[in-house]
């Protein structure tokens, strides 16, 4: 089930095939990545939305192998970087693709450093660990301060995480993240613990830097205007599935699935007329035996009785734009 | 001018001072986290409170709660200064204003059940007899959308959404006339956002509350409150209702803070237009405090401290060069 790319010269980066990853705990399977199927492109923008618990991180860390020991394990599917499966890859293998060709960008800023190293330091270690480096990192870590567009990066680089406000934190893991030029840029929530104005900068940042390297960006939050902000493609994520993937502006316009209307209707609106606002009834679903059918059925206004009992399968509705769901 | 407000402050201050020195310490200075700000809430209205991190909207919040006592000004309630009560009488007095804050996960205490929580208030300020408390429980419950069978249940038996509202219902087991809520949607998805901002609503329809939201979510604020209030470094900057607000934003920040709210449509893609970052309040700029990253900037900006004006009817903002 591959994705059909709108661009059709655009090569396949990273292609996920039925991935399913699952914690097994005392209470049982916790099925948090049920068979997701997707596809980036070189140089692509896409974003992974979808609500707390639905597996968008576990996604990510899957592609990074690196879900959390020893209860959560990848049981099946392939991960293909660059034609590769990362899934058969020996750890040290896994060790020289992390940080070099995909990289990550954490939630939280000020928790993802070390705050008793120098931040030039820090700047430097990606790189140091996948070159030989013999001299002093230093100008190169104060080009990636610039880059990020810290203000006075010649002493900033000599300062340690405390002194760095929220905002240059995270663009100090962004240049983090960027130094060996990667192919894929993994960002987990990279501004939702900002403030909107400095969220607004951090966008433009990543938009520019995404520009100028042509790396490929997954961007997962569970902000619907972020990803309209910068992203070109979107995968609504559900109960540990995709249940939607559209072109941005295409989704926008017209969203297929019922869940993805639902939530682009719930979310307050600067400057339209306030009245009751769309909201989607009952609790997104546990994943600890999740039910055979549609996981969002029980929630949802228009189910029928085929959608309680058998997943539905992908639609194609044009060009690009897929949908699971029994409406089409 | 009127005073038919139910709740309002004036020139209120909190100032935290910062201290040199382990033994003979001394004050070097102080953050001013609250730098006179003054409101009023007439009964029934929501104000919204919005600025950035750091911006002293919780301390506000936390001086209007008593929780913390302010450096100077005051908080009116019904004809009364409610800074200046004794220990009982803002005893008596805490039933009238009530709160319910931003993390559902840590508010509610893991080891009571759901009845317990909300009843504690009830039991704190012996209100009614035992009985009547059961009664009073799963009237509670039914405000906030719960069957009764829930009642004995424990937090972590419900979701994000789920104990919000369980916060409110604690919140609402006085009778408060005046409820302060901080940040209440922020920890929760977008979907159960709604439904507890649409319960708000409802219950500030039914009950006739007034209520104090803060957030940093202008989209939220904007939804649920009839006026707004924006802050800035300690300052309030602009006040309005929130309709004149949106349509016609006087201060420099409010209409920066408009332009950069994200908007779930790719054709409008938004150009940043503040640069900079917030300074910090242990060493404010002079003058107005937001000069530095303002985009209309003058030179008496940097030297003199801007009042609040009015500009129309309630809505007033502090600069020098707008309005």
């Amino acid at each position: 089930m591959k994705d059909k790319q709108l661009d059709t010269e655009n090569e396949e980066l990273l292609v996920l095939k039925d991935v399913k990853t699952s914690f097994f705990t005392k209470k049982g399977v916790v099925r948090a990545v049920d068979g997701v199927n997707f596809t980036i492109s070189k140089g692509e923008v896409v974003g992974l939305v979808g609500e707390s618990g639905c597996g968008k991180s576990i996604t990510s860390l899957s592609i990074m192998r690196l879900v959390p020991q020893p209860a959560g394990k990848i049981v099946s599917g392939e991960i293909l970087f660059k034609n590769e499966d990362l899934l058969k890859k020996s750890e040290d293998e896994m060790r020289r693709i992390r940080g070099d060709r995909i990289s990550m960008i954490l939630q939280d800023p000020m928790v993802s450093m070390n705050q008793l190293l120098k931040v030039g330091y820090q700047l430097g270690e990606p790189y140091r660990y996948h070159h030989k480096v013999s001299g002093s990192l230093r100008e190169m870590c104060i080009g990636l301060l610039k880059k990020v567009k810290v203000p006075a990066p010649e002493s900033r680089v000599n300062d340690y995480p405390f002194q760095f406000s929220g905002g240059m934190c995270q663009r100090a893991l962004i240049a983090m993240g960027i130094a060996n030029g990667p192919d894929l840029l993994i960002a987990d929530e990279p501004t939702t613990a900002l403030d909107v104005t400095i969220q607004a900068q951090i966008l433009k940042l990543m938009k520019d830097i995404q520009r100028e390297s042509r790396s490929s960006i997954i961007l997962i939050t569970h902000d619907l205007a972020t990803v309209a902000q910068i992203c070109s493609r979107l995968l609504v994520m559900y109960g540990g599935r995709i249940i939607e993937k559209a072109p941005v502006k295409t989704f926008y316009k017209k969203p297929a699935h019922p869940y993805s209307v639902g939530l682009i209707k719930s979310v307050p609106v600067l400057g339209r007329p306030s009245g009751r606002l769309y909201s989607i009834d009952g609790q997104p679903p546990s994943l600890l035996d999740p039910p055979s059918g549609c996981r969002f059925a029980p929630r949802c206004t228009q189910a029928k009785k085929p959608c309680f009992e058998i997943y539905p399968p992908e639609t194609i509705l044009e060009e690009g734009h897929k949908v699971s769901c029994w409406l089409y | 001018m009127k005073n038919d407000a139910i709740i309002s402050a004036h020139e209120l201050k909190k100032y935290y001072p910062v201290t040199k020195g382990t033994f003979f310490s001394r004050t070097v200075g102080y953050v001013k986290a609250v730098d006179s700000i003054s409101f009023k809430i007439k009964s029934g209205e929501t104000l919204g409170l919005v600025g950035e991190s750091g911006c002293g909207k919780s301390t506000t919040a936390n001086v209007m709660l008593g929780l913390e006592s302010p450096t100077s000004g005051q908080i009116m309630f019904d004809g009364r200064d409610i800074t200046r009560f004794s220990r009982q009488e803002r005893f008596d007095f805490r039933g009238n204003i009530q709160a319910v804050f931003q993390d559902p996960f840590r508010s509610l205490n893991p080891r009571k059940k759901v009845k317990q929580i909300i009843s504690e208030p009830l039991f704190i300020h012996k209100v009614s007899s035992r009985k009547e408390i059961s009664f009073r429980i799963i009237q509670l419950l039914d405000l906030v959308g719960f069957d009764p069978h829930q009642a004995g249940l424990y937090p972590h038996e419900f979701s994000g959404g789920q104990r919000q509202r369980i916060a409110i219902a604690r919140a609402l087991a006085l009778n408060p006339r005046v409820i302060i809520l901080d940040e209440p949607v922020s920890a929760l998805d977008v979907s159960i956002q709604a439904q507890i901002l649409n319960l708000l609503i409802d219950l500030q329809e039914r009950l006739h509350l007034t209520y104090l939201i803060i957030s940093h979510d202008l989209a939220v604020v904007e939804y649920v409150s009839t006026h707004i209030g924006v802050m800035y470094l300690g300052h309030l900057v602009e006040r309005a209702p929130s309709e004149a607000l949106y349509n016609n934003p006087i201060h420099p920040y409010t209409r920066a803070l408009l332009d950069s709210v994200p908007v779930a449509d790719p054709e409008d893609i938004k150009e940043i237009t503040l640069e900079g970052e917030v300074p910090s309040p242990l060493n404010p700029p002079t003058g107005c405090a937001f000069h530095p990253r303002c985009p209309l900037c003058e030179p008496r900006c940097s030297k003199e401290t801007p009042f609040m004006r009015e500009v129309a009817p309630e809505h007033a903002a502090a600069c020098h060069v707008c309005g």
